[in-house]
């Protein structure tokens, strides 16, 4: 079963996106950092179906990390979705032109969380069990 | 950027922070939240069992925010937060959820005065304080806060401001 990588500094964060991500049919990678999302992308990237990625995280932050996924050519058709505080409308026009597909605000609903993963990822891959 | 009488920022935080954490906790779990008390203090002293601080900067103004829930109140706050009872509520979770929590609250205030202001402010990352009672020390002795005071189901939460335009 392809998987979906959640990356945050937040473990809480992590956790609440679990469920919504199962709901969908998808397994859950976790990463604490924009590093340990390379090395989890490294490994698993050709199964990793979508990115959830935090903005603001230690080690390497979530545009960044964004800017690296896209620069690798074994990586870069993988769908990245911002999950972030940064609501600002400037700093989500430049990441979208970074090549992030969704953009989600913290505090967010799980109804919100859903519809925005839903429309990163192919639809005849999404499985209602 | 027009210089701002203290009364008339304060009045302006206030309102951006009441409706962040309204938003906040009520988005993320399901919570209602009423503003009890708001008032200046001389001090930054952490006011709950687990605290957690977060610094904004920006080109016209830099500050401090920092939220302290009591151990109970935080379990409780987790506990939806993730959907699960208050019994299978683990420690790292409740440090982890007030570190979450400030910085969604910060987030959202910051977009607010980002478009008041119109222009950027950055976040750092939170930091996590256990225990009551501790103080930050800033140097700066001209240094004045706001405590605001929360209410949750007759508990009481805590978060003290310092925000300073220039």
């Amino acid at each position: 079963m392809p998987y979906i990588l959640s990356v945050d500094d937040s473990r809480l964060i992590r956790k609440i996106m679990t469920g919504p991500i199962q709901a969908l049919g998808y397994d859950v990678l976790e990463a604490a950092d924009g590093l340990e999302c390379l090395a989890q992308l490294k490994v698993h990237g050709k199964d990793v179906a979508l990115v959830l990625l935090d903005c603001n995280m230690p080690n390497l932050d979530g545009f960044e990390t964004l800017k690296s996924i896209k620069a690798d050519p074994t990586l870069s058709h993988i769908p990245v979705m911002m999950v972030t505080t940064e609501g600002e409308r400037e700093k989500m026009i430049v990441t979208i032109k970074a090549g992030a597909s969704q953009y989600l605000t913290k505090p967010f609903t799980e109804d919100e969380l859903l519809t925005k993963m839903m429309e990163c990822l192919p639809q005849e891959s999404l499985y209602f069990g | 950027m027009q210089t701002q009488s203290r009364n008339a920022l304060d009045a302006k935080l206030v309102h951006n922070l009441m409706d962040s954490v309204t938003d906040v906790l009520g988005i993320m779990a399901g919570t209602s939240v009423t503003l009890q008390d708001v008032k200046p203090v001389k001090s930054f002293k952490f006011q709950g069992d687990i605290s957690s601080v977060i610094g904004i900067s920006g080109e016209h103004g830099e500050g401090l925010f920092a939220l302290s829930f009591s151990e109970m109140l935080t379990k409780l706050m987790v506990s939806r937060l993730l959907g699960i009872p208050k019994e299978d509520v683990q420690r790292e979770d409740m440090i982890d959820g007030v570190g979450e929590l400030i910085n969604m609250i910060s987030g959202r205030t910051k977009v607010a005065l980002s478009q008041e202001d119109n222009t950027l402010y950055n976040l750092s990352l939170p930091s996590v304080v256990l225990g009551e009672g501790n103080e930050l020390e800033t140097g700066d002795t001209e240094m004045s806060y706001l405590l605001l005071s929360f209410d949750i189901e007759g508990e009481l939460f805590h978060l003290q401001v310092n925000f300073q335009t220039y």
